[in-house]
């Protein structure tokens, strides 16, 4: 296992981070995507930390507040020494009942972090997230309460997830001016067959010191490989199958990606997600890649890419495979910094200013 | 014509812009055009009649001539003093040497000069920054424009193809140092082209910034004269045919004429007129630039400005070629909708 600094924190973070998304049982929403019991999540905890995670990541809002407990109960069953454990949990998402059981206001993230800190039995989480971007909260409320929630020991670290790249850098700046704690993380969706996030966000969160953690590396399961194309139809054992697909997959894309992993992972011996995960891992702006299991071989297989190192050759291969469509501001860039000449230094020219 | 404030300015500027990259004599390169000093300012002249207001140019266009077509124009013609629109941009590569290009304040305060002695004026309305410039500091760059304002060079700064995170970095710098905000920002849209509407346009209606759009007919192949090819490439005569700019998804543009033939029929106004009228419909444009080779063009351009779209006209264009759903919108879309329910005022929040 590598690690990596959280963004420009201090805080290190296993490159691999285990999500908590499957923990718990409940109605809803959740329903298809959680549903292990206490024993088999304390279970993949210990798999995840005996192969090197420190990084566990859950929200209030997965399983109604059932994965909480399950982590915080399997952080106790385990023995796990505070210090060498980083949790991480978010809020926002509807948990009550009312106008003011959802959001990013002062009222809600409050209430919100008190009871996640309550069902994890904790006294403070090392990360707290702003679960989505609230359109009816100002972000000067959002941004002072996630300063209280630093500077009255709830949470260590601060970081939103889910916000377009403007809402961070709008934020980052008004955190600057008002001398309040900065947004550390961003909790984003990224994978081989989704880049989208690489129009805007990284090149935001380079110049804002922003670590990226990505979520649903394997875009809901269908970088995993078991799933195949038959005639429009999408067959295989899993939630993709019963219709649970990511919102905005392009499906041809995906497909086009999983034939160009297959040959790389045979020649690696591991399995397809293993390879599709590896890519992510090494992406210079990623500080930990999110994973949700519901079977210890699945994570077995998830643990397997940090010890797969593609070459530049297969980068490139996949990189061709999965690249975004170009498009407006994008390609404008690309022609305008071409003729803009100017500096040519021997070495490489630092990121791009700002 | 019907005019629009400048942002959140008080500036009021005419919702079409003549664009000015087209005066100037010259053959090949970036866009080829022969309008010589009398074409270019009878082509002002057109506009200023037609209620125009408002006219935008750049260092750049061919090669910094054009500014001096352009002053000509506004005073040509005996325009009272005050009551035209001058705007101008500043980064592109105007010369060989290492600092002939970019925002730092060398170059940008070069530049304004130069502009400024080409139109023969003693400031202009707007200046903006003509694109991202990746190898300078953004805080050195607001501070040029926040100069060029204090000094009277300008009364108010834009910038133009900059991405959504880069402008709102810079309006915390500027707030944080107390300068005069970014009013506007050109960028390129076109009722075929619409991924402005992923990032840009949510910040600029949050932020208050004016839209001023480009190449609203997405290089021509909206104003009807391009047609689907046998092969399913693009036929028809002009400048698209020759120098295929701006990136623009083809198809997707002929379905857009397509869809907008028999609103233009009904109006008996050309096709290219709904496709601006289309252009200015998102929140928060101020302008929409035309440009144009010839005087019958200009005529077909202005007719936008009295098409009105309804509301049924206006979902069906929606439904042509929308972005297609990428994160984090659809991911937004998705959670701002669960949460809606949690206010619920008798009117509509903007």
């Amino acid at each position: 296992m590598r690690y990596n600094n959280l963004g420009n924190t201090g805080l290190i973070v296993s490159e691999i981070c285990l999500g908590a998304m499957t923990f718990g049982v409940s109605e809803g929403r959740f329903t298809h995507i959680a549903g292990l019991g206490q024993d088999e999540a304390t279970a993949l905890v210990r798999q995840a930390v005996d192969g090197g995670v420190n990084f566990i990541d859950t929200a209030d809002v997965y399983s109604n507040g059932q994965s909480e407990i399950a982590v915080g109960e399997a952080l106790r069953t385990l023995g796990l020494p505070r210090g060498e454990i980083v949790v991480a949990t978010k809020g926002y998402a509807t948990m009550g009942k009312g106008p003011n059981g959802a959001g990013s206001s002062r009222k809600h993230l409050l209430d919100a972090i008190d009871a996640s800190l309550a069902r994890l039995k904790l006294d403070h989480v090392d990360l707290y997230q702003v679960h989505g971007w609230d359109t009816q909260t100002p972000v000067e409320e959002t941004l002072a309460t996630l300063d209280t929630i630093v500077r009255s020991g709830r949470a260590r670290y601060v970081g939103v997830s889910n916000w377009a790249a403007w809402h961070v850098a709008r934020a980052q700046g008004m955190a600057r001016a008002g001398g309040l704690e900065r947004i550390a993380s961003i909790q984003s969706y990224y994978s081989l067959a989704g880049r989208d996030l690489e129009r805007e966000i990284v090149p935001m969160m380079q110049t804002e010191g922003v670590g990226l953690m990505v979520w649903s590396p394997l875009a809901g399961g269908i970088l995993s490989g078991k799933y195949r194309r038959s005639g429009g139809a999408i067959e295989g054992d899993g939630r993709i199958a019963i219709g649970g697909a990511l919102g905005g997959l392009d499906l041809d894309r995906a497909f086009r990606v999983v034939d160009t992993i297959r040959p790389i992972a045979e020649r690696h011996g591991v399995a397809v997600a293993s390879v599709a995960l590896a890519w992510l891992l090494q992406r210079p702006f990623v500080s930990s890649v999110i994973v949700g299991a519901k079977r210890p071989d699945q994570l077995a297989e998830n643990l397997a890419a940090s010890a797969v190192e593609l070459t530049a050759e297969e980068i490139a291969q996949l990189d061709a495979a999965s690249e975004l469509p170009p498009e407006y501001p994008g390609w404008m860039f690309a022609g305008q910094w071409q003729r803009r000449g100017g500096a040519s230094p021997r070495r490489p020219a630092p990121l791009p200013a700002g | 014509m019907r005019y629009n404030r400048f942002g959140s300015t008080g500036l009021v500027v005419s919702e079409l812009c003549l664009g000015a990259m087209t005066f100037g004599v010259r053959s090949g390169g970036f866009i080829e055009h022969n309008l010589d000093q009398a074409d270019s300012t009878a082509m002002v002249r057109q506009a200023l009649d037609a209620g125009i207001n408002f006219i935008d140019t750049a260092d750049i266009y061919t090669g910094g001539e054009r500014e001096q077509l352009g002053r000509g124009g506004p005073r040509g013609p005996g325009v009272p003093g005050g009551q035209g629109v001058d705007g101008a941009q500043g980064m592109g590569q105007v010369g060989d040497g290492v600092n002939d290009a970019g925002s730092n304040r060398y170059h940008l305060m070069h530049q304004i000069d130069g502009s400024l002695a080409r139109l023969g004026l003693d400031h202009v309305d707007l200046y903006q920054i003509h694109g991202w410039d990746p190898h300078c500091g953004l805080e050195e760059q607001l501070r040029a424009l926040e100069d060029i304002v204090r000094s009277g060079r300008a009364r108010y700064v834009g910038i133009s193809n900059w991405a959504a995170w880069q402008i709102a970095k810079a309006l915390g710098i500027e707030e944080r140092r107390g300068w005069d905000g970014l009013a506007s920002v050109q960028a390129f849209y076109a009722v075929c082209s619409r991924e402005l509407e992923r990032e840009l346009v949510p910040m600029m209606e949050s932020e208050g910034l004016g839209l001023m759009v480009w190449s609203p007919l997405a290089g021509g192949l909206l104003t009807g004269k391009y047609s689907r090819g046998a092969d399913g490439g693009t036929v028809g005569e002009g400048r698209r045919s020759k120098f295929a700019f701006p990136q623009v998804d083809e198809e997707a543009a002929h379905a857009c004429v397509d869809a907008m033939r028999p609103m233009a029929e009904r109006r008996g106004v050309p096709v290219l007129a709904t496709a601006l009228a289309g252009a200015l419909h998102p929140a928060g444009v101020s302008s929409v630039i035309v440009g144009v080779s010839r005087p019958d063009q200009l005529e077909q351009n202005l007719q936008a400005s009295g098409v009105e779209l309804t509301s049924e006209e206006l979902t069906v264009l929606d439904g042509v070629a929308p972005p297609g759903p990428e994160y984090p919108g659809w991911m937004i879309d998705g959670q701002v909708g669960r949460n809606a329910y949690r206010i619920t005022p008798r009117r509509a929040k903007r």
